[in-house]
């Protein structure tokens, strides 16, 4: 990408001149979410970074050698509202996933990524990415972002009562339990959908978006200086990245697993078919590893995350397995299921039991906090990745329905609202969640709906699909131009009855 | 110490061995699992009132004073997640529980 034109602060001031700055920061209003910025400077300060080249959307499906190309959404992102907090259901929202695209680009300014191969034609790139426009600019929109995906949290979690380290002990130790005697859905889900395969490659590259930057975000908690447990925590973070020894990193590990899944293991190839839950779970760690006022939360989340980790990893080694056979590598999830056995005590035993005594029970609540939260975004990483999963597999029956409900609208016994798109062939491509069921209606030409980076529907004159809200989903347009109207509904199934 | 979970929609009152505890909605909207002895002459506080206007629990017998503040932070460690709540007992693992519903008359009107 070329960074000329690159919109910056020097060309658009925030905030505008109807509100300098003096006159905003003099009237403080705690009721914005996250930000003392008023809402009409947060829509402009984030329409500015969406705008920036470096955010454009761009015509592959996937992103090679280029850690620093993150596609955004411009053109919907300039329509949606982030000063009003989302909700659990909104989670997997439109302006949920534009927020969490924003955010995880904003958090990795902080990180070191370099493409494997091409670097002089990634300069200009690699300089906008890290440049001061660009992190000073992602500065002023954080707070807002972060209050827009996070604050259900808030909601969703309550921690009361007399806590003590003994009893902080005993719920992990039943929560553990609990996991170890499950199932997991999504492995589940994998091996008994219409392709294992696509279902497993697509657990495996939303996985991608954390693994391979692995423990990158714990690192923010492992400087300044804070005692015993600082040198604990940093023990566990060395085991991550393999004590400095590069084949047993464990980015390097989790490559491998990729490339003997056939997927490519440049860090964010797959930028575009994240799922919002998982760039949820990513920017988690971050959003509470970055605010240093949050490290109780971080250390719970971490501890949480450590212990039940060795299980999830074993039940993973085992799915793969089974459905990819021997050529896929799982060395990856077979050392986290032996390390993260350790990790798990270490984390209780050397950070958060001794935190909790350095610095009495008054820091439980939050250690708790941090422990929900992390479980509350699993569980919500887990529904999303099982419902694009029963996505995949639903077309069959997504396109008959379609089918039934476009003869009522084209007899006119139905009027749903509707949009008509032109579209050609060397449109940028882009993945988007709608916030409600969608009918798509070719009306000429030849249209891809791209449900993942190797499942597309194609959809020629007169072929219609619905597809569900909240399902990630692009379009590419396969003959020179393709005329196509999408139709809108609350509820589509209620449109049989 | 016993960790049980269960649905407060469905249950608000846990009798574990000896001890009785009961769930109660506080203004600020936060859950708490409180022990239903008063610590003054072992009154049965699900029975007591809410005085809205002190904020505080009063319990039926010796009108004993329970706040918010109190409440919250001296109740049973508890955890409300989406729709669920954990409590930690400091009470044997093996100690038998019982989950039922009941009129909660110190519940606040305002929750």
């Amino acid at each position: 990408m070329n960074n000329s034109g690159q919109t910056s602060l020097a060309i658009a001031p925030a905030p505008s001149e109807k509100a300098p700055l003096r006159e905003t920061t003099s009237s403080f209003d705690l009721t914005w979410p996250g930000t003392v910025w008023p809402p009409e400077e947060t829509r402009h300060l984030i329409g500015l970074y969406a705008a920036r080249p470096l955010f454009d959307d761009t015509s592959e499906q996937l992103i090679r050698d280029n850690p620093y190309c993150r596609p955004i959404d411009r053109e919907s992102t300039q329509r949606l509202d982030f000063n009003e907090t989302v909700n659990r259901s909104g989670a997997l929202g439109a302006s949920a996933l534009a927020a969490h695209r924003m955010l995880l680009n904003i958090y990795e300014t902080d990180l070191i990524f370099l493409p494997d191969k091409n670097f002089d034609a990634r300069k200009n790139d690699f300089a906008s990415y890290y440049s001061n426009d660009n992190k000073v600019l992602g500065e002023l929109i954080r707070p807002t972002l972060e209050a827009h995906v996070f604050n259900f949290l808030d909601q969703e979690i309550n921690v009361t009562g007399k806590w003590t380290l003994e009893a902080v002990k005993t719920y992990l130790q039943d929560l553990i339990a609990k996991h170890e005697q499950s199932e997991l859905e999504m492995c589940t889900a994998i091996v008994s959908s219409n392709d294992p395969v696509r279902a497993g490659r697509a657990l495996l590259l939303q996985l991608a978006c954390d693994f391979l930057s692995e423990a990158s975000a714990s690192t923010r908690n492992i400087l300044g200086k804070y005692g015993a447990i600082q040198s604990e925590f940093f023990k566990i973070v060395i085991d991550d990245y393999g004590y400095g020894v590069h084949p047993v990193k464990h980015s390097t590990l989790y490559e491998n697993t990729l490339a003997t899944a056939d997927l490519i293991s440049e860090v964010h190839a797959y930028w575009k078919f994240y799922l919002s839950s998982t760039l949820a779970l990513g920017n988690y760690y971050h959003y509470v590893s970055r605010d240093h006022s949050k490290y109780f939360r971080a250390i719970g989340a971490i501890a949480v995350a450590e212990s039940m980790f060795s299980h999830t990893c074993r039940k993973i080694s085992q799915m793969l397995r089974t459905v990819f056979g021997k050529k896929v590598d799982t060395y990856y999830f077979d050392e986290h299921f032996h390390i993260d056995a350790h990790h798990g005590r270490m984390a209780f035993e050397h950070v958060v039991a001794p935190a909790i005594e350095q610095h009495g029970n008054g820091v439980i609540p939050d250690i708790i906090r941090g422990m929900e939260e992390l479980q509350l975004l699993t569980a919500i990483a887990d529904e999303d990745f099982i419902a694009q999963v029963r996505f995949f597999d639903a077309v069959a029956d997504l396109k008959s329905t379609a089918e039934a409900i476009h003869s009522r609208i084209v007899e006119g016994s139905f009027q749903p609202s509707a949009i008509t798109h032109l579209g050609t062939r060397s449109q940028p491509f882009i993945t988007r969640v709608n916030n409600q069921d969608q009918l798509y209606a070719v009306q000429s030409g030849t249209l891809d709906l791209v449900l993942g980076p190797d499942q597309a529907v194609r959809l020629d004159r007169g072929d219609v699909m619905i597809v569900p809200r909240q399902r990630l989903h692009g379009t590419a347009v396969v003959s020179e131009e393709c005329c196509y109207r999408v139709y809108d509904f609350e509820d589509y199934q209620s449109c049989l009855s | 110490m016993l960790v049980v979970t269960f649905d407060p929609e469905q249950f608000n009152f846990l009798t574990a061995g000896e001890s009785s505890y009961f769930l109660l909605r506080l203004p600020d909207g936060s859950l708490t699992l409180y022990n239903d002895r008063c610590d003054h002459r072992g009154g049965p506080l699900h029975l007591g009132h809410w005085d809205d206007v002190a904020q505080c629990l009063v319990c039926p017998w010796h009108a004993t004073r329970y706040s918010a503040k109190v409440l919250r932070n001296r109740g049973t460690p508890l955890i409300e997640r989406s729709g669920r709540v954990t409590a930690v007992l400091d009470l044997p693992s093996s100690t038998p529980v019982q989950l039922v519903k009941k009129a909660i008359l110190a519940q606040p009107n305002s929750c």
